[in-house]
């Protein structure tokens, strides 16, 4: 499916008339507002009202400990001890003179532009799927939400080994076709694979914000699209999809913030080695390996604002390109 | 691919689906359910297990069957897995109330309100969601633990009341954003403050969002490991998954029959709550709120 | 106050309106012991068996001593040692900490650690029965850091039940690593390599530190490395042989059961494999086979087997009432009431004079598996002095280069030698 389809709103259009009709004057009425409240305290005043809470947590809560973590970046800081301060050092020898850190970037650039592209696509499809008239449908959303809700425990790694181990689920259907397996989570070259997978696995998430979605479309959309004579096809590419790209943009955007900050599951299925020879080893368990098995949360310091501005040139392209594809109506 | 609107909009496309189809759908949606629900088969079997079976039998279901692994679980290392299962839910029913009100505030404010700094304070709220939390948890201790709150709930919960959790207001923004204009203009022309536009407007008409919200706080935290870890120091106040670590040694012996049976327990409340959730994601603008 | 600290105080200022203080006293002094309600913490690690007992251990602590209030922190292995760190950053540590052998150096060498001689001459905590290498193995420039929670020694399991049904005789007591190499090729041949004669052990540095000892070397001492390039390329070849020859496990089931080797016993892949001896209990409970314990395997008469902390106690520096902190080491260590309800879920204690006591009841089961550690007691080697820091991360480094071994990344001589540079560099 192509999104370059959202551009055209000849679709849109038609409904969007209906829309503003029946928006118009079926909204709830609310009462007129009872004293004369000057224009400029609502315009002025009451958004940082709406923002009151959110910015007292992010000055005090957020900023702070990210303003620590800045200056620990430029130290020597054990945890055990005072900081020390060593100017450029843990930046200097990131880029060159560490190899292991290159091997982490490298795992977690496939890792983000492997799995979500394929967690996104499966759960979008599977929420188009299970928003149609099937019988049983909140059975079958349920039980594909089922291995989201499982935390990121040590139980994950266990019953990871029960699918991928040499005595997995995989390698007994493979057996069943005369195939010896191997133990897929201890091969370097199929052990990321198992972690893309796991993603997947969890794909809920995502699937569950689209299903959101797709029961936000105003139905009257469709009922005007129908009495104009426009066919399924039609009304998903003029409709469905472009009412659809806001959340897909908040997808795509989280599920890549996610992406190269996954942690979890290369931790619990490597036993926290980022193994075998560091084909698992994501950049945030490396972090966090030198944080606090090595004791140098400097160096760990460094490596996650590295990886902040990282996060940011990518989701800041991602929202310069969305104005090319995501409608929104204000 | 196509699709076709839910039936209880009325509207339908095209022809009836067929009979052949609706058994082909029905035989891929089974088929797949299964291959992703194996683990948790394996671990539901497991949980009935002896412990001597647990790892040396290849076949999920448990044979010879036991609820030894509960008793045992439910004891909870002296404490009690019922304590757990109270804490936890206190924590995550507080972290729901206080998601859904501080950050549907901020969401309202970047998506519907024109205001100075707006584009810098979205930039500044997008940014807290890039940054790695394991260098923040070190500074965040500091700051609590100055505060005098460690060993209490409060740095677990404050926070949410702060919107500090950036993925939820993000996730109302674009859903607000997908909400004709016209209805605030509407709103302004009958007379009603931001206060007014926001709870009896959007609010409304935002529920799939807040439903998920919910639902997402709810299992991420109930789920929360690091946190409650380092905050609570006191067994009495423990969560579910605290719980469930403390069966586990990777140095030396694990109680895995009573982990997987507290594991497989610890599934209820969340399943609950999706399925509760869940009726809200399939009731929104398309079948309520504009059909007045 | 350090300059991170009030830079990062300043930042939570401009919220909070100055209102943090900067309350938290940075050392308490070591004082006598008070009269008054005392209220100390104590943080272990551990499985749902070893909190039961603890727990019950210490409220006869609080029974005998009822001004002293002990809050417990408990929880599994994982995440445990960022816990006790992050708590150390917010100036928050628990009174008394288990802490596992590879970190103890790190949180010494920064003078994180009460030096428990201090409570010795208060007259609160006693050293009676206690074997001096023991003592020694930690105390650094004359400062008792911790003392050893439970006393165990390398061995070695094999499944007995399965290796009678592959027709594979178990090796007798006093076997060489040739003899196990025979098995090990014998029971992967006679399964048509459905089952693994031993797992392969090359990136074990536990092992290796036996079999360094037994040809007189160390692993580490105060100086760093202690053994030369040909032992560890002896071992990694010893290693490389057995997977040549199918005995041992592949790359990928070693890397599957790398941190817990025995798990490949329990699930049937090897049947047979390395472990510490207070494991053995556990492990045989989790599995219907009657497993068969016994030393390790060695060419010469000496066995290089020592008495190895399990586990160790220790009091941090950041306590506020560290004599009654070490009062319940004391009790937990020494006194015959504790041990009788601890028994040896950590291993054998340390403190001979209890040993009676903490083996009251055993079954027969894990009376195999002490008979292994006394026997050390009474002729093993002494154990190593305390490594210098950095030895965590060789750990690590000898784990990565024994996997690019297996895989085939690299040759035993090129990761020999590639070891023994960058170790010394981690060692400084």
């Amino acid at each position: 499916m192509s999104l370059t389809h959202a551009r055209d709103t000849s679709g849109v259009e038609a409904g969007s008339e209906a829309r503003q009709g029946r928006g118009a004057v079926t909204a709830p009425r609310p009462r007129p507002s009872r004293s004369l409240r000057s224009a400029v305290w609502k315009d002025r005043v009451a958004p940082y009202l709406f923002l009151a809470p959110w910015l007292v947590g992010f000055f005090v809560i957020t900023l702070g400990p990210m303003l620590y973590s800045l200056y620990l970046s430029f130290t020597n800081f054990s945890l055990l001890g005072d900081p020390s301060w060593v100017g450029l050092d843990n930046y200097i020898k990131l880029f060159t003179n560490d190899p292991k850190y290159l091997d982490s970037v490298r795992v977690t650039l496939v890792y983000v532009f492997v799995s979500v592209p394929l967690q996104l696509a499966f759960a979008l499809a599977l929420a188009l799927l299970l928003n149609r008239g099937l019988r049983g449908l909140p059975i079958y959303r349920s039980v594909y939400y089922l291995p989201s809700l499982i935390g990121a425990s040590v139980a994950v790694a266990v019953l990871w080994r029960q699918m991928f181990g040499r005595g997995g689920l995989i390698n007994q259907i493979l057996e069943a076709f005369g195939i010896q397996g191997q133990s897929w989570i201890g091969n370097p070259d199929t052990a990321l694979g198992t972690l893309i997978i796991l993603n997947v696995w969890t794909f809920g998430s995502p699937m569950v914000i689209f299903l959101a979605a797709l029961r936000q479309i105003p139905g009257y959309l469709y009922e005007a699209a129908a009495v104009d004579g426009i066919n399924r096809r039609q009304a998903f590419v003029h409709i469905t999809l472009p009412m659809l790209t806001p959340v897909v943009l908040f997808n795509l955007i989280l599920q890549l913030i996610g992406a190269f900050q996954a942690f979890t599951p290369a931790f619990v299925v490597s036993g926290g080695t980022g193994g075998p020879v560091n084909s698992t080893l994501f950049y945030t368990l490396y972090l966090y390996q030198k944080g606090f098995a090595n004791f140098q949360m400097g160096y760990a310091s460094a490596m996650a604002w590295v990886l902040f501005i990282g996060i940011a040139l990518v989701t800041a392209i991602n929202f310069w390109f969305s104005k090319y594809w995501v409608h929104y109506d204000d | 691919m196509t699709t076709n609107h839910d039936t209880s909009t009325g509207v339908r496309f095209g022809r009836a689906r067929s009979g052949r189809r609706t058994a082909l759908s029905h035989f891929l949606l089974v088929g797949f359910g299964v291959l992703m629900l194996y683990p948790l088969i394996w671990m539901l079997g497991a949980s009935f297990k002896e412990s001597e079976d647990i790892f040396t039998q290849i076949a999920p279901w448990p044979d010879p069957a036991t609820l030894e692994n509960y008793v045992r679980g439910w004891q909870g290392s002296g404490v009690g897995f019922g304590t757990f299962f109270l804490n936890s839910t206190l924590i995550a029913a507080l972290s729901v109330v206080g998601n859904l009100i501080s950050c549907s505030l901020a969401a309202y404010a970047f998506a519907r309100m024109r205001f100075r700094f707006r584009a810098i304070f979205f930039a500044c709220m997008m940014a807290t969601l890039m940054m790695p939390h394991h260098v923040l948890l070190v500074p965040q201790y500091i700051l609590f633990s100055n505060l005098g709150w460690v060993n209490s709930i409060l740095p677990l919960v404050t926070p949410k009341f702060l919107a500090v959790d950036a993925f939820f207001i993000f996730l109302m923004v674009q859903f607000m954003r997908g909400l004709p204009s016209e209805l605030d203009q509407a709103a302004k022309i009958d007379g009603a403050g931001p206060w007014q536009t926001y709870w009896r407007i959007i609010l409304p008409l935002t529920v799939p969002a807040l439903a998920t919200s919910a639902i997402f706080t709810f299992i991420w935290t109930w789920n929360d490991f690091l946190s409650p870890m380092l905050y609570l120091q006191d067994p009495s106040k423990y969560t579910v998954p605290l719980g469930l670590n403390a069966f586990l040694d990777a140095s030396g012996e694990s109680a895995w029959g009573p982990m997987f049976a507290m594991a497989v327990l610890s599934l209820g409340p969340l399943f609950g709550f999706f399925l509760a959730g869940q009726k809200y994601l399939t009731t929104g603008i398309a079948t309520t709120g504009l059909k007045g | 106050m350090f300059i991170g600290r009030s830079a990062y105080q300043a930042a939570a200022a401009f919220g909070l309106a100055g209102a943090v203080a900067l309350s938290l006293a940075a050392c308490a002094p070591s004082a006598p012991v008070e009269e008054g309600p005392v209220e100390i913490r104590i943080s272990w690690w551990g499985g749902d068996s070893r909190h039961e007992v603890t727990n019950a251990a210490i409220d006869e602590f609080e029974a005998e001593h009822p001004n002293i209030t002990v809050v417990r922190d408990f929880g599994g292995f994982e995440g445990y040692l960022d816990k006790i760190t992050t708590q150390y950053a917010g100036k928050n540590s628990p009174d008394v900490i288990q802490l596992y052998n590879d970190v103890l150096r790190e949180f010494s060498s920064r003078g994180q650690l009460f030096d428990l001689n201090e409570a010795v001459e208060a007259g609160n905590l006693s050293l009676e029965g206690w074997p001096q290498d023991v003592i020694d193995m930690n105390t650094i420039d004359g400062s008792l850091n911790a003392l050893t929670f439970g006393v165990s020694t390398h061995a070695f399991v094999f499944d007995e039940v399965k290796s009678a049904e592959l027709g594979v005789e178990i090796p007798e007591p006093g076997y060489t690593w040739d003899d196990l190499a025979d098995y090990a090729t014998a029971i992967t041949a006679a399964s048509g390599g459905a089952t693994y004669g031993v797992t392969d052990l090359s990136q074990g540095f536990q092992v290796f530190e036996v079999w360094a000892k037994q040809r007189g070397e160390e692993f580490m001492d105060a100086d760093g490395l202690a053994f030369s390039q040909d032992t560890l390329e002896d071992f990694w070849q010893y290693w490389a042989d057995l997977r040549a020859s199918g005995g041992a496990t592949t790359p990928d089931v070693t890397t599957e059961y790398f941190g817990t080797p025995y798990d490949a016993v329990i699930a049937g892949v090897a049947t047979s494999t390395f472990m510490f001896a207070n494991q053995y209990a556990g492990v045989q409970a989790s599995m219907p086979n009657t497993l068969a314990i016994d030393r390790m395997p060695s060419e010469a008469d000496d066995p290089g087997q020592y008495l190895r902390a399990a586990m160790n106690l220790t009091v941090s520096s950041q306590s506020e009432h560290p004599q009654e902190a070490a009062m319940l080491i004391d009790f937990l260590l020494n006194s015959e009431a504790a041990n009788e309800i601890l028994g040896i879920d950590r291993g054998l204690p340390s403190n001979g004079n209890v040993v009676a006591a903490a083996t009251g009841n055993v079954d027969e089961i894990t009376a195999k598996a002490n008979a292994i550690i006394e026997s050390v007691r009474e002729n093993g080697s002494p154990a190593p002095v305390p490594a210098p820091t950095g030895a965590a991360a060789v750990n690590t480094l000898f784990q990565e280069f024994a996997q690019q071994i297996q895989f085939g990344q690299k040759s035993v001589a090129d990761a020999a030698a590639e070891f023994m540079a960058q170790a010394a560099s981690e060692l400084g």
